[in-house]
């Protein structure tokens, strides 16, 4: 719960400044591009089970947090890169649901 | 490994006759595999608008492991009703202190009616009826994340069910 609120959330808020922060030139932070207008936002050894959480984030006009997991292993990141990449096609094509905005 | 090589529209993707057919040689061996025609169907065509799930179908023709081949199935399932979505829509904001209060609700949610899908002759029938591939109903009931609207209505409607027993608010 802690750290929801004093890691994860400051770090995300961070993308009202994107790119001017300089966690966004960090790779462990925060990923080279890895689809069309898509990034991934890291962090490691996080919450009681030490997970590798990831944060799937499409850049429009807008930052679109899609889709965060427990990274486990490549055949699970290889799925997410294809789900995230349809995300994004659908972002693009204005085929989306949004549940609130981050302030 | 197939690969297939895109050529990118303003929109969408367009992909080779002979990227093309590659899916549908796939698409054969996952009705061998008793997928349904209507999954197969509606998997080859979003792949034919949408790179990633094209990508998902390769991964699955060249993936031996039956549980990651399951967790592809159930990836293809979701992406094909969220590529139905039609314009942009708002859903109600969860705060994070109402999360695990909201995972209960469905949990619950779920747990009443996997017990009817029980009494009315398990998972595999439901698939069957459905349409939707068992790996993907799995997931659903196995998972407490939010269920698709157009899910559920498949659901109550193979169970004969007039309405959905308990509360969707947290359908998307």
């Amino acid at each position: 719960m802690d750290e929801y609120w004093e890691i994860i959330r400051p770090d995300v808020v961070l993308l009202k400044k994107y790119p001017g922060d300089i966690n966004f030139s960090n790779g462990k932070f925060w990923s080279p591009t890895i689809v069309n207008n898509g990034y991934k936002m890291k962090w490691h050894q996080i919450g009681n089970g030490k997970v590798q959480l990831r944060l799937t984030v499409a850049i429009s006009r807008d930052a679109f947090l899609c889709e965060s997991y427990d990274k486990k292993d490549e055949k699970q990141e290889k799925r997410k890169l294809a789900k995230f990449k349809t995300y994004t096609q659908l972002i693009r094509n204005g085929q989306y649901t949004t549940r609130g905005i981050l302030i | 490994m197939n690969t297939l090589a895109y050529q990118k529209g303003n929109l969408q993707s367009q992909i080779s006759a002979h990227d093309k057919v590659s899916l549908f040689h796939i698409a054969i061996e996952m009705r061998s595999q008793n997928l349904s025609e209507e999954f197969v169907a509606n998997a080859v065509q979003t792949a034919l608008e949408f790179e990633g799930v094209a990508d998902l179908i390769i991964m699955w023709g060249d993936e031996a492991d039956p549980e990651e081949r399951d967790e592809i199935i159930a990836d293809i399932q979701d992406l094909i009703i969220d590529c139905k979505q039609i314009g942009t829509s708002e859903l109600p904001y969860v705060n994070f202190n109402d999360v695990d209060t909201v995972a209960k609700d469905i949990r619950s949610f779920k747990d009443s009616l996997l017990q009817i899908v029980a009494e009315r002759g398990g998972i595999t029938k439901l698939a069957e009826k459905t349409g939707i591939p068992q790996p993907s109903l799995s997931r659903f009931f196995n998972s407490n994340s939010m269920p698709h609207r157009s899910t559920l209505l498949k659901i109550a409607k193979a169970l004969d069910l007039d309405a959905i027993p308990v509360s969707t608010q947290w359908a998307k």
